[in-house]
């Protein structure tokens, strides 16, 4: 198991108020998955996502990440496993925009403390995606299509255990989703890269092999394909 | 670290009208600093100089009249000026030394009445008041005595009395046994020194003084021409140790009132007037970095997620306005130094304010800036302080958001 919540609840205060994000939900994901988060705004997808994702900590339960207890880590540890063993596909790309395709692809090489090999690296990851030929490009120059390969490129660069991707096609027109869907599912497919995504679109959810269904942060259902 | 440095240089450029913007506050802030030093250096070191000079970089009274000098004893005085003379010539570091009397007395002109206009009178030799105060340099008509009988009188000593360059000037002082003391001195030169208040003196002969306090060969005081103003103290400690000076007082110009407490103050001024600087243009870059790391809130959320430390973003973040302020403070000292420079030349009237000092701190109505190489550096290292005071709290608030903040705002 790469990474698991176990009874994990999560609860944000909002004023005098408190939201309860997540209820105490147990998922786990293998080596290998193409799972899909899915669920309306405010089911507590994306929360469980960053969970898992080391970007936030449970309010009670466990999120266990490569056989580590989180809970159990400093924030230079957890940000170190989070440069080492997680990718990231954001929503809106959030690539730098000062640095180029290639820039941007480096940068989580060297964020991860890689120094050797660098260059080949990042050009075998722009090439994967099909961006060959816009390596020096800056995101302005890109289209929201390439911008979002280029997005997968610097998450793929490292090798990560996992991938993590919040609604990664949300803001892509349906051909350009499609595609980056494609492409995702290949690397999946081809080389054994574990993601997991949060979505609320039929059409993403239809091509992901597992489905995990939240609503109102709870677990409601859970579906797996061949 | 050339990672931090790299993506720095390259955020400066991507909303190039506030980083010119910041670096301009940056270039304001250290032109104003550079000129504001030089003009205070200008003011205090012309004054320090000028008062060092007029008091003596190093004094030899006798230990009563230094106890009581407010009252000017002409009786607490050092009768033989000769054997304090020949003791201290030749000593390291001792250009000249000169006997000086000092009296107050009241003056007119001889077809008035005697009345209530009083002057300092002094007395010394020509060769102190041409080398030391240099008044051949400052006469507003007439030309330095030739004889004994002659005076130069202040200029505004001479308003009062209505007096002018030729005319016969009668004053009254003491001896050194309080008997009244008249004489009769023809007017070579009227002074202009700048200030009302150093503008009311009259310079006699030396002989002309000793006769009339009846000091015959002797002297209120021997005032000690250096090398160095500045280390006069250390001077003033080496002729303490001779056997000839050892029952008087010898004290350099800043052991004494009013002027050790000069240095404290200039020190004073300097660092209040470049702190209010500093912490002013600080305001400008900080609120022009707080805008920056709020327009980048995703971004360095997203880099935190990719494993950016937080003390790697302090650096981003302070790299950035390191290279604004060096860039900005660069052309700020340019700046500043060609202002210092004209107005070195051309002099800034401070107004009749300045001349109601009194005569002990005595101040020029035009002052020149005086910039020197340690304004240049104060200056420059004043403009990087700029820029910790103004980068560091935007630099700290951007290291603590978190990569959770990314995915919230993005999503």
């Amino acid at each position: 198991m790469i990474c698991q919540l176990i009874g994990a609840t999560k609860v944000y205060p909002m004023g005098d108020l408190t939201v309860v994000a997540l209820r105490g939900i147990d998922v786990g994901v293998e080596s290998g998955e193409f799972t899909a988060f899915a669920g309306p705004s405010g089911s507590g997808k994306s929360t469980a996502l960053n969970l898992i994702g080391c970007l936030d900590r449970p309010t009670e339960g466990r999120v266990m990440v490569d056989g580590r207890d989180v809970a159990t880590l400093t924030d230079g540890a957890l940000g170190e496993l989070r440069a080492k063993r997680i990718g990231f596909i954001f929503q809106s790309f959030n690539l730098i925009p000062v640095l180029t395709a290639a820039e941007n692809v480096d940068l989580a090489l060297r964020l991860a403390g890689v120094t050797e090999n660098r260059a080949a690296r990042v050009e075998k990851s722009l090439v994967d995606v099909g961006l060959k030929d816009l390596l020096h490009r800056r995101p302005a120059q890109l289209s929201g299509g390439q911008q979002q390969r280029v997005a997968i490129a610097r998450a793929l660069v490292k090798n990560p255990a996992i991938i993590i991707a919040d609604e990664p096609t949300a803001n892509l027109d349906s051909s350009n989703g499609e595609a980056i869907l494609d492409l995702m599912r290949e690397m999946n497919e081809r080389d054994g890269v574990t993601f997991l995504f949060s979505t609320h679109d039929p059409m993403v959810m239809g091509r992901a092999r597992r489905v995990v269904r939240l609503k109102d942060g709870a677990i409601v259902g859970e579906e797996r394909r061949a | 670290m050339s990672l931090l440095l790299s993506l720095a240089m390259r955020n400066l450029g991507r909303n190039r009208r506030r980083t010119v913007l910041t670096a301009l506050t940056v270039t304001l802030g250290t032109a104003l600093l550079t000129l504001a030093l030089s003009m205070l250096n200008g003011i205090l070191g012309a004054t320090l100089e000028k008062a060092a000079g007029m008091a003596g970089h190093v004094r030899v009274v006798d230990v009563d009249y230094a106890r009581r000098e407010q009252l000017m004893p002409l009786a607490e005085n050092l009768p033989d000026v000769a054997a304090v003379l020949a003791a201290v010539q030749g000593q390291p570091h001792v250009l000249a030394a000169y006997p000086h009397i000092a009296m107050g007395v009241t003056g007119a002109r001889e077809d008035q009445e005697i009345g209530e206009r009083f002057a300092l009178l002094h007395g010394a030799p020509e060769a102190y008041y041409r080398d030391v105060l240099h008044l051949d340099q400052f006469l507003a008509s007439g030309a330095m005595p030739t004889a004994d009988d002659e005076a130069l009188v202040g200029r505004a000593f001479a308003e009062e009395i209505e007096a002018k360059v030729g005319d016969s000037l009668i004053v009254f002082g003491q001896t050194q046994d309080g008997s009244p003391a008249p004489a009769r001195l023809k007017i070579a030169a009227l002074v202009d020194l700048g200030s009302t208040t150093q503008n009311r003196q009259i310079w006699v002969a030396m002989s002309k003084a000793q006769w009339m306090a009846d000091l015959d060969g002797g002297a209120t005081e021997v005032l000690i021409q250096t090398d160095d103003f500045e280390r006069a103290v250390d001077v003033a400690a080496g002729l303490r140790d001779l056997p000839a000076l050892a029952t008087y007082d010898v004290h350099a110009w800043d052991e004494r009132s009013p002027y050790d407490q000069i240095g404290g103050l200039m020190t004073a001024i300097q660092s209040i007037a470049a702190s209010i600087i500093v912490f002013i243009t600080g305001l400008g870059v900080l609120n022009t970095m707080f805008m920056s790391v709020l327009e980048r809130t995703a971004e360095i959320g997203v880099m935190r997620a990719f494993g950016l430390r937080r003390w790697q973003t302090v650096l981003l973040f302070f790299f950035e306005a390191f290279v604004i302020a060096a860039l900005g403070g660069a052309v700020g000292i340019a700046l500043g130094a060609t202002g210092a420079t004209i107005f070195g030349r051309v002099g800034i009237h401070l107004g009749e304010g300045a001349s109601k000092m009194p005569a002990t701190i005595p101040i020029n109505e035009t002052i020149y800036p005086h910039l020197t190489p340690d304004i240049l550096v104060t200056g420059f290292m004043l403009g990087l302080a700029m820029a910790v005071v103004g980068g560091f709290l935007p630099a700290l608030r951007a290291s603590r958001i978190q990569p959770i903040d990314a995915m919230r705002q993005h999503r």
